[in-house]
């Protein structure tokens, strides 16, 4: 009797003990020790050197001329995932357009100073209509740096129409350029390089390419130069485009700069992926380009988050334009982000951001 | 009676005891299981 007692006893005991220890270690492992159980693998943080110094010029960030003229375009075609090369883009009768054609283009000129003394200048993108795009690139002289052989490379951010599709403007002064992709251009990209047409969407090439091509994937930070990289993003595009890169520089007594073209990857994605594999990525010293949050001015409540969360970056230099939207331009002034201010000239409608032949140094 | 009831509480608490020690094995084996699949 007594020893059955003491057994069930024991066996009672046990049971509570069980489950009292198997909720207290639960609760304490996630509370008291949570940074001990909770070890987050932390990949090392890439070095990627220091420029002197930084410069970036708007060549054009009017991709197109009219909202509602390249929605329709859309719409008609059947929507955001249809083909962009399929699409009948409007290329006649646009009041706004430029000699009535809705396409323009995005391009910016990046000079950079290494730290061994010598410059550098990147052209990234080369806009959607070549004829003004032409006019952009006579206009600041582009032309002449690519037929002198000034410029150094050309960087693609991503295969859409209104970054890449006026290659033609480029190739017509130098075919020899070396350019970099990113990993996802789909074959008519390249075709359209080697100079194939694409009448439905009118768009075409008569100078191929012949230089060296540079395909950049999104394994790891890709260095073009000490101190400069390009991120490669696997990124879903509209318009059946994939994949799209921007660029890092560490410039000295500054930090980290970040240079983008449409930014399809989203600007928090882009600075947490700096953030964590970047050396010096913790403070992000300044951003230009297209950040894509409202290319046609809607807005949508997130978007304040969006807004606001910029802040946690500590950015002292915001020189946002084309796809960011003026609505957003206007919120991220009203949240006291350190917007820098344009010109309003070349084609620009307002002066809220940086536009045509507006310059921003990082130096 | 008394030495009874005093001898089944001892074994109560050795077996708590017990209990307590299995309670943070299973825990620690359900924790790697989460970490191993996350």
């Amino acid at each position: 009797m007594g020893n059955d007692v003491t057994r069930r006893s024991f066996i009672k005991g046990m049971a509570v003990g069980t489950v009292a220890g198997y909720f207290a270690s639960a609760g304490l492992s996630s509370t008291v020790f949570k940074d001990k159980m909770l070890v987050v693998n932390e990949p090392p943080k890439v070095d990627i050197g220091m420029v002197k110094s930084l410069k970036v010029k708007v060549i054009s960030e009017t991709s197109w001329f009219s909202n509602k003229v390249l929605l329709d375009d859309l719409k008609k075609a059947g929507g955001l995932l249809v083909n962009q090369y399929e699409i009948p883009w409007t290329s006649e009768g646009v009041k706004e357009g430029f000699q009535g054609n809705n396409a323009g283009g995005f391009s910016t000129l990046i000079d950079v100073e290494l730290m061994d003394g010598s410059k550098k200048k990147i052209l990234l993108d080369t806009g959607w209509n070549p004829v003004w795009m032409e006019k952009r690139y006579r206009e600041e002289g582009i032309d002449k740096m690519l037929a002198n052989n000034e410029i150094d490379c050309f960087v693609s951010s991503h295969e859409h129409f209104d970054h890449y599709w006026g290659i033609e403007a480029l190739t017509k002064y130098n075919t020899k350029l070396p350019i970099y992709v990113p990993k996802g251009f789909y074959q008519d990209g390249f075709d359209l390089l080697h100079g194939k047409a694409f009448p439905k969407a009118k768009v075409k090439n008569d100078y191929p390419h012949i230089g060296k091509l540079t395909v950049l994937d999104s394994s790891k930070p890709n260095m073009i130069y000490p101190g400069v990289a390009l991120l490669t993003f696997d990124v879903p595009i509209i318009t059946r485009v994939f994949g799209e890169q921007a660029f890092v520089f560490n410039v000295k007594d500054k930090g980290i700069v970040l240079v983008t073209g449409c930014c399809h990857m989203g600007i928090i994605t882009y600075m947490e992926y700096v953030k964590h594999h970047i050396a010096g990525g913790d403070k992000i010293y300044g951003v230009q380009g297209g950040l894509h949050i409202s290319p046609f001015e809607d807005w949508d409540p997130q978007y304040d988050d969006l807004v606001l969360a910029l802040h946690r970056y500590g950015i002292e230099k915001l020189g946002p334009n084309h796809c960011t939207g003026y609505v957003t331009a206007e919120k991220m002034l009203a949240a006291g982000l350190p917007l820098i201010k344009g010109t309003a000239k070349n084609g620009s409608k307002r002066d809220i951001y940086l536009g045509n032949g507006d310059e921003l140094k990082f130096a | 009676m008394e030495e009874e009831r005093g001898e089944s509480k001892s074994k109560y608490l050795v077996g708590t005891l017990v209990g307590v020690i299995i309670g943070l094995a299973l825990w620690l084996f359900t924790w790697k299981m989460l970490i191993l699949a996350a």
